[in-house]
């Protein structure tokens, strides 16, 4: 595909419309469009991005060594932001319905190509978001055209959106992509490489084969589960059904043996009811005997009661006249203690006499007065102590017994005392002993009389076998009954786990299931191998196209032979000697870089015109001379570059390349006009905001940020 | 002073045959057997005819009591000054209690009574 023309309105700075015309006789490929920082070189890169491809990014970056495209640029919105949206503002602000369009004109193989794009406000003036605009494109082929959706799948064709950056080389982003370039980065270029050779969709089907083999895979393995589940079932299943058929044999058994009971049990019951009287008085005697045997057991438990407290009745004898004696000893241990506490007092008052005798004075010792009657005083005390001695020795001459011997005989006697309630409790297991023992001896009255009653003609003792038997086996068929009804329930609840578990049956479901997936595996195989064989033979193309650019754009190519590509896609410069070099000047790299996205576009097979904005960004004067000599020199190839001034001088550029240079534009704003645009003049003069021309009287407005596009004579 | 003889413990062969008859047995739940053993019975009679305040006359030989089972010093503290003030031993004048308590049992029994109900 060839530019051949270029219309653009209200994006970036260029409000309204304004057309770069890439047509030259000469078939010359070679465009430049040169201008100062934010006069639009960069929106119109932009421009024709978004005529192509319906969105712009911002700047991409390398992130864990794959490329990612920046944030999607809005058309309208906020403008205080940098970058702001793409719409130019003044026709945003002024316009009462803002619109942006771009329009390319192209040919491919002798037919025209109109690439139209528009954003128009479907709710007037300032729209606010994107969705407020009406998207439109148009692309025409020959005399057909494409709207939108269709017309994007054939601009796709013309121009793959996943190769755009072969196509649109951002000079400022390259420093990002030599990293990746550059050895150490995980993958490389490997996507790349994928991209050119239209792989992805190989990569997306064997992904999705991969999907769909892992999706089968889990359902397979969900199956064999569910297999495995089953055949545990079906284990469990036949056990079941071992257990349902050894309790059918039991419970068939206990049937018989219970049908075998009620039949003789009938027998006997009407056998027995021939002897009507006889078996009246043999229930009569079993009623008895199993009284008498109930009135036994309970005898034997009150008689043992009995004994029990018995061990006591001892204690209770001999407290009943013990007790006097403790309460003797009691009333003597009170005295005791009565008479202790009265000597004590005694003692102590003696002391305090003997005291005051010893010390005495004649002289208070309260009120240090002189005592009246000094010597009857003392005879007084005398007497006092005399009264108190006699007292003592009389209480002491009557307190005979010691205090512990006291103690020792209560003590022995309180052992002959039965703990309290015993008596009670003697009395009464005797009552209940008693009463057990009369019911026992009436009842055994009873019975000897029923015994000793008889019965003439009747065989009593073999009645009574019989009559036993009866019991006996309805004792048996009353217990054989549950037996049976919970052997019935068990069968049952087995029957049920038996149906729960499916009957031990086992389904073979996936056989189909792993046919597919052997397939899918095997194309899987053929696929991953063509992939790979695809990305090796690209590899060693672009290894080749890319060293052949090399050569003759470095500077040194004697000593810089080529590009190197290995297997893992890490690119470096190669040696004279073959092997990688070291250390890589950056302005080497930024070339090895370039010309390795030039092979990769041209690997590709895409025919279409490449945008390079800040060409010149990190390379030598020799380099970027090198650089334009080569691309500008390549036939086919459309090479339009978008330098600031500090990167290539329009004159000496013009001048040194103007035989490969088809078009070339200026994009300035008024103040960047140093010549009156009229008359030519070079001296205009500045009043405020405006420059007015000295010999003409032309006037510009400086502070209007408008680009005008300037169109450059080159040579034809 | 006399001093305090321990003496032995003994019944009659008649009373030791009726206190043979007080002592339990399981199989003879309707006999009236209360005590454990023949000690225990013994103790019983003895304990009735101190109670009593009757003692018998024991008369021909004497069953002797185990003494490791019936311990007669126990009961000094009750009967101290009574056998030094008649010069009996502790065992005989147990023995003589023992011998008042079974003839009180024996005539309770012949009256149709049972021996716990001679507390």
């Amino acid at each position: 595909m060839e530019l051949t023309y270029l219309a653009i309105a209200n994006i970036g700075p260029f409000k309204g419309l304004h057309q770069f015309n890439f047509n030259n006789e000469a078939g010359k490929t070679g465009f430049a469009i040169f201008s100062k920082n934010g006069r639009g070189k960069t929106s119109l890169f932009n421009a024709m991005q978004w005529a192509l491809f319906g969105e712009v990014f911002e700047r991409g970056s390398v992130r864990s060594g794959k490329w990612s495209e920046g944030r999607k640029r809005k058309i309208v919105g906020d403008y205080s932001k940098d970058p702001g949206p793409l719409m130019n503002e003044d026709a945003y602000r002024e316009e009462k319905i803002p619109e942006m369009s771009v329009i390319i004109f192209a040919s491919k193989d002798g037919e025209d190509i109109q690439i139209s794009r528009t954003a128009k406000s479907k709710v007037g003036s300032m729209p606010r978001e994107d969705e407020d605009l009406n998207r439109t494109l148009t692309v025409s082929v020959g005399s057909k055209a494409y709207q939108d959706a269709e017309g994007q799948e054939l601009v796709e064709q013309l121009f793959p959106s996943e190769l755009r950056r072969f196509f649109f080389i951002d000079g400022e982003s390259l420093e990002e992509y030599v990293n990746l370039v550059k050895a150490g980065q995980v993958g490389g270029i490997k996507d790349d490489v994928e991209s050119v050779l239209r792989l992805p969709a190989l990569t997306r089907g064997i992904t999705d084969l991969e999907k769909l083999r892992h999706d089968l895979e889990g359902e397979m393995a969900s199956e064999n589960r569910e297999k495995r589940k089953m055949k545990k079932s079906a284990r469990e299943a036949n056990d079941i059904q071992i257990q349902i058929k050894n309790l059918t044999i039991e419970l068939q058994g206990k049937e018989r043996n219970y049908e075998k009971t009620r039949k003789r049990f009938e027998d006997l019951e009407s056998e027995l009811k021939g002897v009507a009287e006889a078996v009246s008085h043999m229930e009569n005697l079993q009623k008895l005997r199993i009284t008498r045997d109930a009135l036994k057991t309970a005898l034997e438990r009150s008689a043992k009661a009995r004994h029990d407290f018995s061990s006591n009745a001892w204690k209770v004898l001999i407290w009943n006249r013990a007790k006097s004696l403790h309460k003797e000893a009691d009333d003597q241990m009170g005295n005791i203690q009565s008479s202790k506490f009265r000597i004590d007092s005694i003692n102590n008052r003696i002391g305090n006499l003997e005291k005051e005798i010893s010390k005495f004075t004649g002289i208070c010792s309260h009120c240090d007065q002189p005592i009246a009657d000094a010597e009857s005083h003392k005879r007084k005390l005398n007497e006092d102590l005399k009264k108190k001695k006699n007292e003592l020795s009389e209480i002491t001459a009557d307190s005979d017994l010691s205090a512990d011997s006291v103690i020792q005989t209560m003590g022995e006697l309180g052992k002959l005392n039965a703990p309290t309630g015993s008596k009670e409790s003697i009395l009464d297991s005797n009552k209940n002993w008693i009463e057990d023992r009369r019911k026992l001896l009436n009842i055994m009255e009873l019975l000897e009389k029923e015994e000793s009653r008889g019965l003439q003609g009747v065989d009593s003792e073999g009645l009574l076998k019989k009559y036993e038997n009866r019991g006996q086996m309805r004792t048996t068929l009353s217990r054989m009954d549950p037996i049976i009804d919970d052997l019935k329930l068990k069968i049952k609840q087995k029957e049920i786990d038996f149906k729960r578990l499916g009957g031990g049956k086992i389904s073979n479901s996936n056989t189909s299931k792993t046919r597919v997936n052997s397939t899918i595996g095997d194309l899987l195989n053929v696929m991953k191998d063509t992939l790979a064989k695809y990305r090796e033979s690209a590899r060693t193309r672009v290894e080749d196209v890319a060293s052949e650019s090399f050569r003759n754009v470095i500077n040194a190519p004697e000593a810089l032979t080529g590009v190197i590509i290995d297997e893992n896609f890490n690119g470096s410069i190669r040696g004279a000697n073959g092997r990688r070099v070291t250390m890589p000047s950056s302005g080497q790299e930024m070339t090895m870089t370039l010309c390795i996205m030039d092979a990769l576009r041209r690997v590709s097979n895409v025919s279409a015109p490449i945008f390079f904005d800040t060409p010149g960004r990190s390379l030598d004067d020799d380099h970027k001379k090198a650089q334009l000599e080569y691309f500008w020199k390549m036939r086919n190839h459309q090479f339009i570059i978008f330098p600031h001034s500090g990167e290539y001088k329009i004159e000496e550029t013009i001048e040194e390349f103007g035989g490969l240079i088809g078009g070339a534009w200026e994009l300035t704003w008024p103040t960047d006009c140093e010549n009156c645009e009229n008359c030519g003049e070079d001296s205009p003069m500045k009043e405020g905001v405006i420059m007015r021309c000295m010999n003409c009287g032309e006037k510009w407005d400086i502070s209007i940020r408008q680009t005008t596009v300037k169109v450059l004579e080159v040579e034809s | 002073m006399t001093e305090l003889r321990v003496g032995s413990v003994s019944v009659p062969q008649d009373s030791h045959n009726l206190l043979t008859d007080l002592v339990y047995d399981k199989n003879k739940s309707e006999e009236d057997r209360p005590f454990s053993a023949i000690v225990e019975a013994f103790r019983f009679a003895f304990a009735l005819g101190y109670a009593s305040n009757k003692r018998g006359k024991r008369v021909g030989a004497g069953i002797t009591v185990a003494p490791r089972q019936f311990v007669v010093s126990d009961y000094e503290v009750l009967f101290r000054e009574i056998c030094i003030e008649e010069d009996i031993s502790l065992g005989a004048l147990c023995s003589d209690f023992a011998q008042g308590g079974c003839e009180i049992i024996k005539a309770h029994l012949e009256r149709g009574g049972t021996v716990l109900e001679l507390l």
